[in-house]
């Protein structure tokens, strides 16, 4: 009975994934037996329920950091850890050591240098019986990535850990390299007819001993649709990283050597599910296809690729998706030129199709103003060059004047010194472009490449070729590279590279082993070889022979009807705006200024949306902290035309405006800000005008002078029109704000893409598809964004508070346990840890009672909705330059409007249930990039920038909103370290709470406290979405008394039309001029209209 | 005089404790026969052995409800 309630106090706390993953694995063995043939059963007895008793118990341990996490398990067998979980079993597990012994063997011939002898077959048969112990059969079902297990997957860790092998022996011996590779083939060859049968005897047992309902829960409903036993592994199977699964799901080994390129590929056409350490899976969606098309990705390229990169042949199901989904997507292109709207097409037959569609007949212009020179067939449609992005230049892409081609000068830029823009002339920041700038040399060719060598239908050059210099030390090589990239030609940029690269033994074996196909390569110099075919193939992408497409054009009342009938008739309209021709509109001279450099993963993403010369609408998903609001800015500039931008508060208007003139020339009456206080117009013809969602889509009477701005936006056509934060936005909201403002190129920007309530599906119509996602991980990497150290301290709650938190309903249960005396202990703790080690820590508390709390009997500074702007500027000043501040607590408020740059710890010790999109946004406050080194505390923990602690009181519901809110980053690849005691927390002095007397008092306290003072707060900002939002559900509370919040000079009738009469003149310019110098002091109204 | 009870002790961590209490609680404003014999001390139980099974049943479930299933998103 002891042990029983061991366990059961222990069940619930254990770590949520593996505890799901284990019981799931537990389920499907109970209905799977497995029987393995042993020549010594009795060592695997014990051993078996050793393992499973610290599965079960000690679950934590999963979550354990990466590194150890993949010592232990590399020092254990892949086999033995898999059916190790499965004690629940009734059918004994006997697992054979002599199995084992000859997977190692197996490996270990592989990249022997002469071929071994081969067990007889029949003892082979034997030994690799039906299911469990061939590691081969099992790949696809062990390659899952477990979602919040640390644990990289066995197979993951053995093959990572054997490669540096294979190329040790290689360079040993190259003389016999080709020897080698012609067993490894034969031997795989081998295995995989072994493997055949395994996965029949598999199959059957599957269909006969399993209970297909249970196949939906957990993980065990991967080993259905995933069963890819009927799939043939490619010969060379090892070095391609994707499975790819007949629903669209895909694999990648991101261990793979050719991970990164991979990525990059799959980024475009499919949408990331997680992306852990080694482990990535990707899916196919109608989304990701269309947003694949139109980048500019063509079917069978995507097709050819995918079935390249896949380890086995490309399922017929996925073929077909993607030809399916792609065939409609993307052929019809709704285009704004010369201020008149076509609908442009490649294929004919679509256009004639859908003219035969009475609505979109009726809404087509015939004759009327159709230049005489192009010609028009009987169908009327005309035929036209294709667009390129020849002519266009980026601002910020290159010093050295215009390019031709967008995918050259995402290469270019390594030609300055880059300067972060963050941290001017800060020369460790450089270096981190310079680690990052080989790679993306390659990823742009490659893409080319691979497009290009796809739509040529060539099958000499294999995408793998693409790859071969690559360096497994790269990054580490980069940095001694000179600047060699940008002194070159552009159409070798990464020539010197290479040729240095090429004498690396470890490039000559990868190249070897994977150009098994190609016959007319020669092994001494594939590198350079295979490099000319390349970089002919990209200049081939780069010059194409000018296409054609087709188009005709519609009239401009009727270009809703054809879109919405266009997109009825299932030829999605992608959206394309040709600014460069468009004369109507007047050009807004901006540029960026000449010291702002673009980081390459914003490089990347723009020449996503600008690749083909025009404006493509959009979405954009970059990390908070890594530079979205330049993305934005340089779009401008590129487009050069009317911008409204959109964003959620008017804290984050004050932020856009004063980031267009820090990374911009436009000049100072080009910006203006149209919010609750402050009305303007910018001056001349076009400009920049900032906003919120709110105050575009007010439905009420509006103000006067509200009204003429408004009047004003509506009444303009805008070259573009950006989203900051789309997630947020409801799609209603989206809707009216779009018929408003008529803009012809849209771009969303956000970092976080998900939303408890799944309604950003509709944004991929409204705005657009998503163009480009950043890997999180890869970022933080190469230094962009800062690498944060993730924990969650479980507190326990005491018992007084446990007994309470029985006993009381939703609302009050968790005013108990944020105010767990224990949480706050631990807060205390990691506060003034932190502190010693010299960090800047932020506390964030959702629940104001607990916030103002914490605050005073800490004796920190607050900030929450209540607080006044100016408090709130003078706690952030003192918080940002006073050495005596070191911490201060945050409301709701902080997460997303308020720039703290300094912070590098975070402490979350209340939150909004299970938002993962706050979690998300939180850790976003301490993302940006740290310079390394500084701060102080660079000798204790080099191994993290930054500090994210959520506080969690244990056996509450918060453990389970805690699990829910990190699936977001734990899918970002980011993991959470379970901290269940910390230490030295006793011997810390003048300890909050620490006697019983005071806990209780505190009880007392909390249960005393009335509704409303643990209510959530509202910050009276009346342009905040968020608060918006937030007001809803709070306005059925009681309220004792109505509160309004406005100004002085509101509630004494300063908004109205009368006062404007006095407004005019001379005193609104002095306004102007004072609002100008001072930010938050200049909210002061500056007059109406102008 | 010395009265002897059969009984099954129950060895916990406090916040088990006050769950099973809570049990033991709602157990008799229901009006059914309370199942704690004797309270021991912070982590240690003296209960009805008829209710063993019940009571581990009950504890899993509520248990349960505070871990995040991964099933909840998908």
């Amino acid at each position: 009975m002891s042990r029983r309630s061991t366990r059961l106090t222990t069940g619930p706390t254990a770590a949520p994934f593996p505890s799901t993953a284990a019981a799931s694995t537990a389920r499907r063995a109970r209905r799977r037996p497995i029987v393995v043939e042993s020549d010594s059963g009795q060592d695997a007895g014990p051993l078996d329920a050793e393992s499973s008793d610290s599965d079960g118990n000690a679950a934590p341990r999963n979550r354990r950091s990466p590194l150890q996490s993949k010592q232990s398990v590399s020092s254990r067998p892949p086999a033995q850890l898999r059916d190790a979980r499965r004690t629940d079993d009734p059918p004994v597990i006997v697992l054979s050591s002599s199995t084992e012994e000859e997977e190692e063997e197996d490996k270990d011939d592989v990249y022997n240098d002469s071929p071994p002898p081969l067990p007889p077959p029949s003892r082979r048969r034997r030994a690799r019986p039906a299911s469990s112990d061939s590691e081969d059969a099992e790949e696809p079902l062990t390659k899952k990535p477990r979602r919040a297990s640390k644990v990289p997957p066995p197979q993951s860790s053995s093959a990572a850990a054997r490669k540096p092998d294979s190329q040790r022996r290689a360079v040993a011996k190259p003389a016999r390299l080709v020897q080698r590779q012609a067993w490894i083939f034969s031997e795989t060859d081998n295995d995989d007819d072994n493997n055949d049968e395994a996965f029949a005897t598999n199959g059957n047992s599957l269909a006969s001993t399993l209970d297909l309902e249970h196949f939906g829960q957990g993980i065990s409903r991967l080993f259905q649709i995933g069963d890819m036993s009927g799939f043939e592994l490619k010969p060379d199977h090892a070095m391609r990283p994707l499975w790819v699964y007949g629903d669209g799901r895909i694999i990648l080994e991101a261990f793979s050597p050719i991970a990164e390129h991979a990525q990059d590929f799959l980024i475009a056409v499919s949408e990331p599910v997680t992306r852990p350490m080694r482990m990535h899976e990707y899916r196919l969606t109608e989304y990701s296809l269309y947003a694949a098309v139109s980048v500019g990705l063509e079917t069978d390229a995507i097709i050819e690729v995918l079935n390249r990169l896949s380890k086995s042949a490309l399922p017929a199901a996925v073929s077909d998706f993607v030809r399916e989904h792609t065939a409609r997507c993307g052929k019809v292109k709704l285009v704004l030129k010369k201020n008149r709207y076509w609908i442009e097409s490649a294929d004919e037959t679509v256009l004639r199709l859908l003219l035969r569609d009475k609505e979109v007949r009726q809404a087509r212009l015939l004759g009327a103003g159709i230049d005489d020179d192009v010609d028009g067939d009987e169908d009327g449609l005309l035929t036209e060059r294709a667009p390129d992005a020849e002519g266009l230049t980026f601002p910020g892409f290159s010093l050295n004047g215009p390019k031709d081609e967008p995918e050259k000068k995402v290469a270019k830029p390594t030609a300055a010194p880059s300067k972060a823009p963050l941290g001017p002339d800060e020369p460790t920041v450089g270096e981190g472009f310079f680690h990052s700038e080989g790679m993306d040399d390659l990823d742009a060719d490659a893409d080319a490449a691979a497009q290009a060598a796809a739509a040529n239908g060539l099958d000499g050059i294999d995408l793998f070729d693409l790859f071969d210099d690559y360096d497994p030390n790269a990054d580490d090589s980069d940095v001694d590279r000179p600047a060699a990239a940008p002194e070159s030609p552009p159409p070798l940029p990464k020539a010197p590279a290479t040729t240095s690269k090429s004498g690396s033994p470890a490039v000559t074996t990868f190249t070897s082993v994977i150009t098994v196909d190609q016959v007319d390569e020669t092994p001494e110099s594939p590198t350079a070889n295979l490099y000319a075919s390349l970089t002919d193939q990209a200049q081939q992408q780069a010059q194409p022979p000018p296409a054609t497409v087709r188009t005709f054009e519609i009239a401009k009342p009727a270009v809703d009807t054809v879109k919405r009938r266009c997109a009825e008739l299932s030829y999605p309209t992608l959206e394309e705006y040709d600014f460069r021709q468009d004369a109507r509109n007047p050009d807004l001279d901006i540029d960026l200024r000449a010291s702002t450099r673009l980081r390459p993963y914003q490089e990347k993403s723009l020449s996503k949306m600008f690749g083909n010369g025009r404006a493509r609408s959009g979405i954009i998903v970059l990390p908070c902290g890594a530079g979205k609001t330049l993305v934005g800015v340089t779009a401008a500039c590129t487009i050069k035309k009317s911008c409204l931008v959109l964003c959620t508060s008017s804290v984050s208007v004050e932020q856009w405006a004063r980031e267009f003139r820090t990374w911009s020339t436009v000049k100072e009456g080009q910006v203006a800000k149209f919010t609750q206080n402050e009305k303007e117009t910018f001056v001349g013809d076009a400009g920049i005008m900032i906003s919120t969602y709110t105050m575009m889509s007010f439905s009420g009477k509006r103000a006067y002078d509200a009204q003429q701005i408004l009047d004003f936006i509506t009444s303009r056509e805008w070259g573009f029109l950006l989203l900051d934060e789309v997630h947020v936005v409801p799609a209603e909201m989206f809707r009216k704000v779009l018929t408003i403002a008529a803009a012809h190129a849209k771009l969303g920007l956000t970092a976080t893409l998900v939303r408890e309530d799944d309604k950003i599906g509709n944004l991929n119509y409204l705005i657009g598809p998503k163009l480009y996602e950043a890997n999180w991980m890869d970022l933080a990497r190469k230094g962009h964004i800062a690498t944060v150290q993730c924990a969650e301290v479980w507190c326990p709650m005491t018992t007084e508070f446990y007994r309470e938190y029985l006993r009381e309903k939703s609302r009050k249960r968790q005013m108990l346990f944020v105010m767990n005396p224990r949480k706050l202990q631990a807060c205390q703790f990691l506060i003034d840890y932190h502190e010693t080690r010299g960090d800047k820590t932020i506390v964030f508390s959702d629940n104001v009672f607990a916030l103002k709390h914490y605050a005073t009997r800490l004796a920190k500074p607050y900030i929450y909705g209540g607080t006044s702007p100016a408090e709130r500027l003078r706690i952030l000043t003192q918080f940002q330059h006073n050495p005596a501040i070191n911490t201060i607590f945050l409301s709701k408020v902080g997460d997303t409007s308020i720039d703290i740059p300094e912070a590098t710890c975070l402490i979350q010790i209340s939150s909004h249930y299970g938002s993962r999109r706050q979690e998300a946004q939180r850790l976003g406050r301490i993302l940006r990039a740290k310079k390394r080194g500084a701060g102080g505390g660079a000798g204790v923990g080099v191994e993290a920038d930054a500090f994210f602690y959520s506080l969690v009181s244990k056996d509450t519901e918060e453990v389970r909103y805690a699990s829910k809110r990190q699936q977001f980053l734990i899918d970002q690849g980011y993991h959470f370290q379970i901290i269940t005691k910390l230490d030295g927390i006793s011997e810390l002095p003048d300890l909050v709470y620490s006697s019983r007397a005071a806990q209780i008092e505190l009880l007392n306290t909390v249960l005393v406290a009335g509704d409303y003072d643990d209510e959530d707060d509202l910050p009276d900002d009346k342009d905040d979405l968020e608060a918006w939002r937030y007001r809803a559900p709070a306005a059925s509370a009681p309220a004792a008394s109505v509160r309004t919040a406005a100004t002085l000079q509101s509630i004494s009738g300063g908004d109205s039309i009368a006062y404007l009469e006095f407004g005019r003149g001379n005193g609104a310019q002095i306004a102007a001029m004072a609002g100008a110098g001072s930010g938050r002091r200049g909210k002061r109204r500056k007059g109406g209209g102008r | 005089m010395v009265k002897a009870r059969k009984g099954t002790l129950l060895e916990c961590d406090p916040a088990v404790k006050q769950i099973v209490q809570d049990l033991d609680n709602k157990k008799s404003e229901a009006g059914e026969k309370r199942f704690i014999l004797e309270d021991l001390d912070e982590t240690h139980l003296f209960i009805d052995p008829c209710e063993v099974e019940w009571l581990q049943k009950r504890l899993d479930e509520i248990l349960e409800e505070n871990t995040y299933r991964f099933d909840d998103v998908a």
